[in-house]
């Protein structure tokens, strides 16, 4: 690969959507959050659907080469039925719809039984789509085979093994993406067989987690993506990864941290003022390069008092903590979504990815030039 | 990674901690950003001037992590910020292992690498400095420069180094001085020889030989003659001497007495006998017996040395090698004059130097152009010298010039100057220049060699004393904006060429001083903006060459003849014009290809100022006029737009340009207005490029209909509060203006207090 990848992170609130846009055109989704009251413009999260259709029309494109849904929460696939066009079924066809390729999805979304609580909707249709893919035999990745997996097969009319090919596990390279033809490559890290056959909660522990390789003229750049997960997670992938000696695979340049800024991707105690990482999450902070950046996708975090006393996430705490091993390390800063380049009008945060390593694209445009990119409050005699 | 120390640590890290104002809004601006993070706050006294340093970490935007260039995405900046506010701050990259780059000020003596962020000099750029925008060229430097886009081909540039009969060149005034009987003798400059010619040059001043020529004028008794009468030119002095005998006028005498008078008593060396020119003054009558009308001289070569004529006329001896003055009793006997048949003559050519009223004369010069007046000329570059020179040479004007500037090697590529005036002020050497054109020395040109409005009041008011005119040629903003303030100074003007080279710009102030050069700036942008010359013509050239280390130190790609032709147009368009009371704008575009000149003469209206927050808002009478147009032809509905413009921090005035059309997808009613997007931004970075930058969005107007007042309603304040909010962001100011059938308004919001920045 001779030219630059994007990284795109989209300002969705305290959610996730992001997109890997590949130098040869190759595109991925991950996670999507569209709430609808974006649509009015009347609060600062973005009209995911208007913009990413946007993105798509410019390209031409009707299609995605990959949608990783990272865990079937709400903040990360909210209005996502929507928007993509599903296979199961034809009320989710046709319309403008956006075809995926290839869906990825971790083996908890196939087994997960929901209950329609209401915010479990979506998480339910996913899950008949991606049951319906991995009968048809294509179109899909299920990330770990735990047992339970393998119980649901014995449900159906085809066997494990007539799926393996679409099964990934922790530890290895996702097929369909190589560094020589598309200048990355997809190192699974989660989720871990453990975490879903021991969990009762299948959700976060069994989120995708992966080191994203990309390679610009032989120069090595690492995105660690990890969807919303906790510090005994990460924990496990930081023990895990270092005792088979593929420490290359924690290094980052890029990070998307977890769950919006809580503190308990960091470890157990909020902190007071800063929240103190665990030993092996620590390790994994130290692993970031000079020049790193993290990225927080999340509402803007506060540093005053009350900020502190916060009790969901974003915590300011996790925040402190991230500054701190990134100032260490001499990298770049940690972005929330949402304040960039301001909080009243955040945009999507873009990373261009090439030779020269990450590169946070110059996100604020000249003061003239946003004001009169917006329609002018009324004026008049009223 | 270890930086150096600069400075000394001071003990808040807040703003309180800073003396300075504009140390405290940088380190506010810098909290208020994202991409600073305040490490602290330090103070370096040297021996002339305090600064107060922020040592931050700038995080940019656009920085690869890994560069080539060595530029890391957190960098450690001193932001050095002289208390004296003249003086511009200073950015330093303190890593110590900071990459060596292009783009950085010579500084080898200096904590720190010194990023060269500007390319202008900082009487230009407080201008428009704020804070804020200051904050943003920081990032922009890194950035740039760690994708290589800073850089620039530094391509040195290529250096560019640089007699017949005799005649006698009088010096200027000769004529009347001798018929006074102040000249007797004259010095010899130069003697200049061709194979069969040569030229001699004199100059006042009594003295000794030059070259072996000394000059003895003859003369004021000369009986005069008639106008019209040839007389044969005798060859031999004895000839002579009988010819103006028979006219009563004894040349024999007076040789005699000229010789006696410039032979001391210290003698005449035989080894050192110079030839004698005589100069013969002779008075021309129209008629016999009338009163002269001028006198003609004619200048007369003599074969042989002084010591030895005056020994064939009489009047001295030689002794032992050295001629003397012979003492003679009483009248003494007249040595026979057979003896001056030996001495051969010849006839000279006689040229004057010429006079300037003769310069004027031969340049056309047309006497109402008042050719005698006292001006004033800042700026004596390429164009500034060219004009000089050629007002020197027309003899237009008594000038003085004002620079501080001196000659750099590459200026003599388009400069009067030559390679022996390197290293010297440019007015000296312009000066020196044009003091030499004409040996007519009465009126010299005087030098100020300092910056124009560095000047203390007394220095000024005397340097613009008694002048007419003022011409700006400095191609700067801040000459003519200074001058603009300026009350008791004559009628200004200001010439410029653009970048390209392809048209040139005059801007003359009215007689009366009504409309002064900022609002003509101002005027000429909005026919830059309005008109079809504007399309190309601030244009920058892809092009250029470096004439120096430094980075402001790239040239344009100009002839010296591209700037003779603006110069020579220039120059006649000035002295033109400046007889014409109004003020006036004028484009020259000249069509490289053909030669051809095309101009946009641009009518100059008046412009109203308000005093609003601090600022002087001065908006031209067009752009009034345009937005009372398109309030009317909306009506009942209201109308707007973005409003084009410009602020200046220094002296606080905001100029109101333009107004643009509102965008179609507006929302216009008979109770309000909703400026729509459409097409807004494209026309925003058309202003921009047109004005290269110059001009911008500067806020919004609208109308209010029939029977309401200019005054904003709650909705209007509302706008006026988020559009300040928006623009705080760059530390600019924000304009509302509302425009009712009666009357229009102007409304600030600024953050800043106006005049913050001021001296």
């Amino acid at each position: 690969m001779t030219s630059d990848h994007t990284v795109t992170f989209y300002p969705v609130g305290n959610g996730d959507s992001s997109q890997i846009l590949l130098a040869n055109g190759r595109r991925l989704i991950f996670d999507f959050r569209h709430t609808g009251k974006a649509e009015g413009e009347e609060v600062p999260e973005i009209d995911l659907v208007k913009h990413l259709r946007g993105e798509l029309q410019d390209a031409g494109a009707d299609e995605i080469d990959v949608l990783a849904l990272t865990h079937g929460d709400a903040d990360h696939i909210s209005g996502s039925t929507d928007f993509f066009e599903l296979r199961h079924a034809l009320k989710y066809q046709g319309a403008n719809r956006i075809k995926v390729k290839e869906l990825w999805v971790p083996a908890a979304m196939i087994l997960e039984e929901c209950s329609l609580d209401g915010r479990g909707d979506e998480v339910i249709i996913w899950r008949q789509e991606a049951r319906h893919r991995l009968r048809e035999g294509h179109g899909i990745r299920v990330f770990s085979r735990p047992d339970k997996l393998k119980s649901w097969f014995d449900g159906e009319s085809f066997s494990i093994e007539s799926r393996k090919h679409l099964i990934s596990d922790a530890g290895t390279i996702v097929p369909g993406f190589d560094l020589n033809t598309d200048g990355v490559e997809f190192f699974c890290h989660s989720p871990f067989v453990k975490h879903v056959d021991d969990g009762d909660d299948l959700r976060n522990p069994c989120s995708l987690i992966f080191n994203v390789r990309f390679e610009v003229n032989g120069q090595t750049t690492d995105f660690l993506a990890v969807g919303d997960t906790e510090y005994e997670i990460l924990q496990d992938i930081v023990e895990t990864t270092e005792f088979h000696g593929r420490t290359d695979r924690l290094e980052w340049d890029l990070f998307n941290i977890p769950h919006h800024c809580s503190y308990k991707a960091l470890g157990p105690e909020k902190g007071d003022r800063t929240t103190a990482p665990t030993p092996p999450v620590e390790r994994l902070l130290n692993r970031a390069r000079v020049g790193a950046s993290i990225v927080c996708s999340s509402k803007p975090i506060d540093n005053d008092d009350n900020a502190y006393s916060q009790v969901q996430p974003p915590h300011v705490q996790a925040k402190n903590c991230y500054d701190k091993y990134l100032r260490e390390r001499y990298g770049a800063r940690v972005y929330v979504t949402m304040e960039e380049p301001d909080r009243l009008h955040p945009k999507p945060l873009v990373f261009s990815i090439g030779s020269g390593g990450v590169t946070r694209v110059a996100g604020s445009a000249s003061a003239a030039s946003s004001w009169v990119s917006r329609e002018a409050p009324r004026a008049g005699k009223r | 990674m270890t930086f150096w120390d600069i400075g000394e640590p001071v003990g808040a890290l807040g703003p309180q901690g800073m003396v300075s104002l504009r140390g405290r809004t940088v380190l506010q601006a810098c909290i208020n950003r994202r991409d600073f993070e305040v490490v602290e706050i330090r103070r370096i006294q040297q021996a002339d001037s305090a600064s107060e340093i922020i040592i931050a970490e700038c995080i940019a935007d656009g920085i690869p992590s890994r560069n080539q260039f060595g530029i890391h995405v957190r960098e450690r900046i001193a932001i050095v910020i002289p208390v004296d506010m003249t003086r511009p701050p200073d950015v330093r990259a303190i890593r110590k292992d900071f990459p060596v780059l292009a783009h950085l000020n010579h500084s080898p003596n200096l904590t720190g690498k010194s990023l060269c962020l500007y390319f202008e000099a900082w009487s230009t750029t407080r201008r428009s400095w704020t804070p804020e925008k200051f904050l943003s060229r920081i990032t922009w430097w890194l950035s740039k420069s760690a994708s290589g886009a800073l850089h620039r081909d530094d391509q040195p540039v290529e250096q560019i180094y640089y007699r017949g009969e005799t005649e006698v060149v009088l010096p200027h005034g000769f004529t009347a001085r001798a018929l006074r009987g102040e000249i007797t003798s004259l010095s010899v400059a130069r003697v200049v020889e061709r194979p069969n010619a040569s030229m001699i040059v004199t100059k006042y001043a009594a003295g000794g030989a030059v070259q072996g020529v000394r000059i003895v004028v003859l003369g004021v008794s000369l009986a005069p003659i008639v106008h019209g009468a040839i007389l044969d030119f005798p060859t031999d002095l004895a000839a002579l001497d009988e010819q103006w005998a028979a006219r009563g006028s004894s040349i024999a005498d007076l040789l005699r007495r000229q010789i006696l008078e410039s032979v001391t008593s210290e003698g005449i060396a035989e080894t050192a006998d110079p030839t004698v020119i005589a100069l013969l003054l002779v008075p021309v009558c129209r008629t016999q017996g009338g009163d002269p009308e001028r006198v003609e001289i004619r200048g007369v070569g003599i074969s042989l040395g002084l010591g030895v004529l005056g020994q064939k006329l009489g009047c001295l001896v030689k002794s032992q090698g050295k001629f003397f003055q012979k003492v003679l009793l009483g009248d003494g006997p007249k040595e026979p004059p057979t003896d001056l048949r030996d001495v051969q003559i010849c006839l000279l050519e006689v040229t004057h130097s010429v006079s300037k009223t003769f310069a004027r004369e031969t340049s056309k010069i047309d006497e109402a152009t008042l050719p005698n007046d006292r001006r004033v000329l800042a700026g004596v570059g390429s164009l500034g010298s060219a004009l000089a020179e050629i007002w020197s040479r027309e003899a237009w004007g008594e000038w003085t010039l004002v620079d501080h500037d001196y000659i750099r090697p590459h200026n003599t590529i388009r400069h009067i100057a030559g390679h022996d005036a390197i290293g010297y002020q440019k007015v000296r050497v312009v000066k020196s220049k044009l003091d030499a054109i004409y040996a007519d020395d009465t009126r010299q040109i005087s030098i100020v060699p300092q910056r124009l409005f560095s000047l203390d009041d007394a220095l000024s008011s005397s340097l613009f004393s008694g002048t007419t005119l003022f011409v700006d040629a400095t191609t700067t903003l801040d000459v003519p904006r200074d001058y603009s303030l300026k009350d008791d100074v004559p009628r200004g003007c200001s010439v410029f060429f653009v970048p390209s080279g392809d048209a040139c710009v005059l801007l003359m102030e009215d007689a009366s001083r009504r409309v002064r050069l900022d609002l003509l700036e101002a005027r000429y942008y909005a026919a830059v903006l309005q008109r079809a010359f504007g399309d190309n013509h601030l244009k920058r050239p892809n092009q250029h060459v470096s004439v120096g280390a430094g980075c402001r130190e790239i040239s344009f790609q100009i002839g010296y003849g591209t700037v003779l032709r603006h110069a020579s147009l220039l120059s006649q368009q000035v002295r033109l014009r400046s007889t014409d009371s109004h003020a006036q704008v004028c484009v020259w575009t000249i069509d490289e290809a053909s030669g051809q000149v095309r101009v946009d003469s641009i009518h100059v209206g008046g412009y109203t100022s308000y005093a609003c927050g601090g600022w002087t808002v001065l908006v031209l009478d067009e752009a009034a006029s345009k937005m009372r147009r398109l309030r009317s032809e909306s009506l009942p509905n209201e109308t707007g737009g973005a409003v084009v413009g410009y602020a200046d921090h220094v002296s606080n005035r905001l100029f109101v340009v333009d107004v643009l059309d509102a965008p179609p997808d507006s929302t216009a009613t008979p109770t309000g207005f909703v400026r729509g997007t459409d097409g807004l931004a494209q026309a925003l970075k058309d202003v921009e490029q047109r004005t290269a930058g110059q001009v911008g969005f500067i806020g919004e107007w609208h109308s209010h209909p029939m029977g309401y007042s200019a005054r904003p309603s709650t909705d209007d304040i509302y706008l006026l509060s988020a559009l300040g909010e928006a623009l705080a962001t760059e530390g600019e100011p924000a304009l509302m203006i509302i425009v009712s059938e009666s009357e229009m308004r102007t409304y600030l919001a600024s953050k800043r207090p106006a005049g913050e920045f001021q001296q």
